[in-house]
């Protein structure tokens, strides 16, 4: 049974998209994920998706975490300053609330990581502490 | 010997006239020399000899005993400077061997104290070096303990003082930052 790469499971998964819905696309992904025996890869064919999706359709897939609830407005500013980083044209972020970064914000993308909460400070000065 | 008493009574005849003329029997005479050589003679083979051979034994034993005595002389003269040097040597010996011990007992406290000395240094070098690294070791404790102290009294001000307006006003001084880099 032949292997595929990561790159290429994406690129299939990408190109299945356009042409199926996302339940179907995701059916046949996690299909062969079993067969091929790559659970383990999950999460980094994950982010190879979401990096193939950047390259190929300019569109990001990020996770925004904050301490608070955004306001709208602000939502806004993140996902515009996102788009601006990786040249995106359209964005799709997923917003959650996470008290432990205690203020700021966090935001995961398949190409950039950017932590500008304030537990990120406060865990540093603890493991400089060590 | 007959023949010598014959003719010693032929000669005392012949000079008889002579001799008899101032009252001395010559014939008399003559056997009383005979007589005296007989004598001598016996007396030289028979005591004389002897006598002479003992004496010179005596001599001989003397003069053996006196050089015996004078080499034992010798020899005890000889044996006292043996002894003396013996003595000698032996008192220089047992100088040279104090001397020996003494500079040997010198060294040995020479380097005991050089050996103690470098051990005290080696001591308190190390009891420095562990000083030092304890006190390192606690200043690290403290500084980590603090700076513990520090951040989780930092976290728990900010989440009981920040609100959300502050919190959006620091997300958006992220973003405008992380805009300008």
């Amino acid at each position: 049974m032949k292997r595929y790469s990561r790159k290429q499971l994406a690129l299939a998964t990408i190109s299945l998209l356009e042409k199926h819905s996302l339940k179907e696309v995701v059916t046949v992904l996690s299909e062969a994920i079993m067969q091929e025996k790559r659970t383990n890869d999950v999460e980094i064919i994950t982010q190879e998706i979401g990096k193939q999706l950047l390259i190929t359709k300019n569109h990001l897939d990020a996770n925004v975490e904050t301490a608070r609830a955004l306001t709208p407005e602000t939502r806004e500013e993140i996902a515009d300053l996102l788009k601006n980083i990786t040249s995106a044209k359209t964005i799709s972020a997923t917003y959650t609330v996470n008290s432990k970064l205690v203020g700021g914000f966090k935001a995961s993308t398949p190409v950039v990581e950017i932590d500008a909460s304030l537990a990120r400070p406060l865990h540093q000065l603890k493991a400089k502490a060590q | 010997m007959l023949f010598l008493i014959a003719q010693a009574s032929e000669v005392a005849a012949e000079s008889a006239s002579g001799i008899s003329s101032i009252g001395i029997d010559a014939r008399s005479l003559i056997l009383q020399i005979i007589n005296f050589a007989i004598l001598l003679l016996v007396l030289k083979k028979f005591a004389y000899k002897p006598i002479m051979d003992i004496l010179d034994a005596r001599r001989n034993k003397i003069e053996e005993g006196l050089k015996n005595a004078k080499e034992s002389e010798i020899a005890k003269v000889n044996m006292q400077k043996e002894k003396d040097m013996v003595i000698k040597e032996a008192h220089s010996k047992a100088q040279t061997i104090i001397e020996q011990s003494k500079k040997q007992a010198q060294d040995i406290i020479v380097t005991a104290e050089i050996k103690s000395r470098e051990r005290d240094e080696q001591l308190f070098n190390a009891a420095n070096a562990r000083i030092a690294q304890e006190t390192e070791l606690v200043k690290k404790s403290l500084l980590s303990e603090a700076t513990n102290f520090v951040a989780a009294a930092a976290e728990k001000i900010l989440n009981k003082k920040l609100d959300t307006a502050s919190d959006m006003k620091i997300i958006k001084e992220s973003i405008s930052e992380t805009e300008i880099v």
